[in-house]
């Protein structure tokens, strides 16, 4: 297999499955005639995201804007700390629970839980699915949503990503004295340890699965209850 | 002999396996631990078992933590597949 060849394959798998059985073919026929300059990739490269966004599904889409949410509140924690543990921004919290350890305060909040049942019950109220394909949708909102933590676990584990502590009475520095590193509220349940970000999110796909069976099946009800013809 | 091909499972059977793993998990998710070490105790209190999970509850915390996560990958296993045949 010639360079050329394996490089469309991978600007090909690029596309989603369903576009790729359609267009792939002659996509694949008209990249192998032309020459593959760094504007063509570009060009081949950014289609691929878009048709990504078009034939994302709902469920992908909620969860990327909850990760970007996430993102964004992990950032202000760094930039510009919380006075308390109570703020916006502190993302990650000392948990009263045995485990998890830490609790994911955007993934714990009943707004989140809502919104999972909202869109799954939205989704199964427009097409044909399952209770259990609505549970996999929560899961898939909980699994994107989850990516800055696990980004930030894997980062703290190799020290790239520093961790100042504060306990009761302390007052946090700024960006300019701490530099890269995350301000964590201690509440005095249990110790900070960065395995316990890492495996933060497992504890909430239970959950998420649950609201998505739940938000699915008042989605279904509503459906049926459409089809059904008036008397 | 009893030569018996194994029957693959329909996609009604892996979504309700699914979803018996999962509901199974929760049963044993490791959030209300030591609700799930306080009941095992008492429901096996007489036994070795019930001697091991009094005498050793952080081995017992691992274990069960470790078969809520072996049961939600299972389920959530079949409910994938499910979702890939359909």
């Amino acid at each position: 297999m010639t360079s050329k060849s394996s490089i469309v394959r991978i600007l090909l798998r690029l596309y989603p499955a369903a576009w790729r059985r359609e267009y792939g073919l002659e996509l694949e026929d008209l990249l192998m005639t032309r020459a593959l300059g760094p504007s063509t990739v570009a060009d081949v490269a950014f289609n691929a995201l878009r048709q990504r966004v078009r034939h994302a599904s709902p469920a992908t889409l909620y969860g990327l804007t909850v990760m970007s949410v996430i993102f964004l509140l992990l950032t202000w924690n760094i930039v510009a700390p919380p006075a308390t543990g109570d703020g916006l921004a502190a993302v990650l919290r000392d948990s009263p629970m045995t485990l998890p350890t830490i609790a994911i305060a955007p993934l714990t909040s009943y707004y989140y839980l809502l919104l999972v049942a909202a869109v799954t019950s939205r989704m199964a109220s427009r097409h044909d699915v399952s209770p259990s394909q609505s549970g996999m949708d929560g899961i898939r909102i909980c699994a994107i949503a989850s990516l800055p933590i696990v980004m930030a676990g894997v980062l703290m584990l190799l020290g790239i990503l520093h961790v100042e502590v504060l306990r009761a009475g302390q007052s946090p520095t700024t960006f300019a004295q701490h530099g890269f590193t995350y301000t964590f509220y201690d509440s005095g349940n249990h110790e900070f340890s960065p395995i316990a970000v890492l495996i933060a999110p497992m504890f909430r796909i239970l959950e998420s699965w649950m609201w998505g069976t739940i938000g699915g099946a008042f989605g279904r009800r509503g459906r049926v209850r459409e089809s059904q013809p008036a008397k | 002999m009893n030569s018996s091909c194994p029957v693959p499972a329909s996609s009604v059977n892996r979504e309700r396996r699914g979803l018996v793993w999962l509901v199974g998990s929760f049963v044993i998710c490791p959030c209300h631990l030591p609700i799930t070490l306080a009941v095992a105790a008492t429901v096996f209190s007489g036994t070795a078992v019930g001697a091991v999970i009094s005498g050793h509850p952080y081995i017992a915390g691992i274990v069960i933590s470790l078969a809520w996560l072996a049961g939600t990958w299972r389920g959530v296993y079949y409910l994938r597949s499910t979702a890939t045949k359909s």
